[in-house]
């Protein structure tokens, strides 16, 4: 693996974490007494960012380093259906997340005064962050299970 | 120093602020109990104890992935991947974060979640000592689900303990 696809992976894990830790703070903030909306607009602005840089550069390394050196390897080896099952999964539920983060992000600008005090509005968001966060960390855990189907 | 060092350094800090600031949220937490209210002096220092773990798992999880993508440039595969120590840890891991959630939401009682989030963090430091460890998940898993229950009934002793000494 060359250094621009080094490069390109780390960007694409370091993102997907920084996202996932960004909208587990917003949900963690948004049941606060007195919530900062500030901090809400800057943090699911940037979990926004986070997951579709991570989208870019996940995109990068997949069309420029795994689909041609890693799936083939994968494919020919007794871990096949990590390609077939895990790896499909990860790339079609992977579209979802900057959809989900951007739904956020708007609720959280164009509605933010009614965060707190109108609770149904207050937990259907949490609903949504909650699912946004378990999605992205089941995508980490595939993207880690598909990493380890490549050995020596 | 190489990659290699420097994030096996940083998770190993991160687990020491993850398994000091759980330890010292549970004494406090017992010594707190005490007069049975919380005051905003305490409520401060159980926030700082929550601060360190929270520093210390965000730490955990970089590191912890930084390792993964050198040992995939390894190809180190499934000997390493698909072990139950690995395993057991990510697995760990999330029950970690999940419980911290429902803990901050109130979803579950408070003792049964400090029990579980205690526990977590020590066996998330023993599996990374203890690197010979050859069993398998469901046998890990297990042992886990056992040292929670353990570390319920002690907190619960160090409580009743505590309560009863002065």
């Amino acid at each position: 693996m060359n250094e621009v696809n080094i490069f390109f992976l780390v960007a694409h894990i370091f993102l997907g974490t920084l996202g996932i830790i960004l909208l587990t703070a917003y949900l963690l903030s948004i049941f606060k007494k007195e919530i900062d909306f500030k901090w809400l607009k800057i943090n699911s602005f940037l979990a926004l960012v986070s997951f579709v840089a991570s989208w870019i550069t996940g995109g990068y390394y997949y069309t420029n380093y795994y689909g041609k050196s890693v799936k083939p390897v994968i494919l020919k080896g007794e871990f096949a259906w990590v390609h077939s099952i895990l790896t499909e999964t990860k790339e079609h539920v992977f579209l979802f997340l900057p959809f989900l983060t951007f739904a956020i992000f708007a609720i959280t600008f164009f509605a933010h005064s009614d965060i707190g005090e109108d609770k149904k509005l207050t937990l259907s968001i949490a609903g949504l962050c909650f699912t946004t966060v378990s999605t992205a960390l089941a995508i980490m855990l595939l993207g880690i299970a598909i990493s380890g189907a490549v050995g020596k | 120093m190489d990659w290699n060092v420097f994030l096996k350094e940083l998770h190993v800090l991160g687990t020491a602020l993850g398994v000091g600031g759980s330890t010292f949220a549970e004494i406090f937490a017992i010594k707190f109990a005490k007069d049975k209210k919380i005051d905003i002096f305490e409520h401060e220092v159980l926030k700082v104890c929550i601060s360190i773990i929270r520093i210390g798992l965000i730490i955990l999880t970089f590191s912890g992935l930084g390792l993964l993508v050198l040992w995939r440039m390894k190809l180190l595969g499934p000997d390493v991947f698909y072990s139950g120590r690995f395993l057991s840890k990510m697995t760990i891991l999330l029950i970690l974060l999940f419980i911290a959630l429902l803990m901050n939401f109130r979803l579950v009682n408070l003792k049964l979640g400090s029990a579980v989030s205690t526990a977590s963090w020590y066996t998330a430091m023993i599996l990374g000592i203890w690197r010979g460890l050859d069993l398998s998940y469901f046998a890990i898993m297990a042992g886990f689900g056992a040292f929670v229950v353990l570390v319920y009934f002690f907190l619960e002793y160090a409580r009743k303990t505590y309560l009863k000494s002065k």
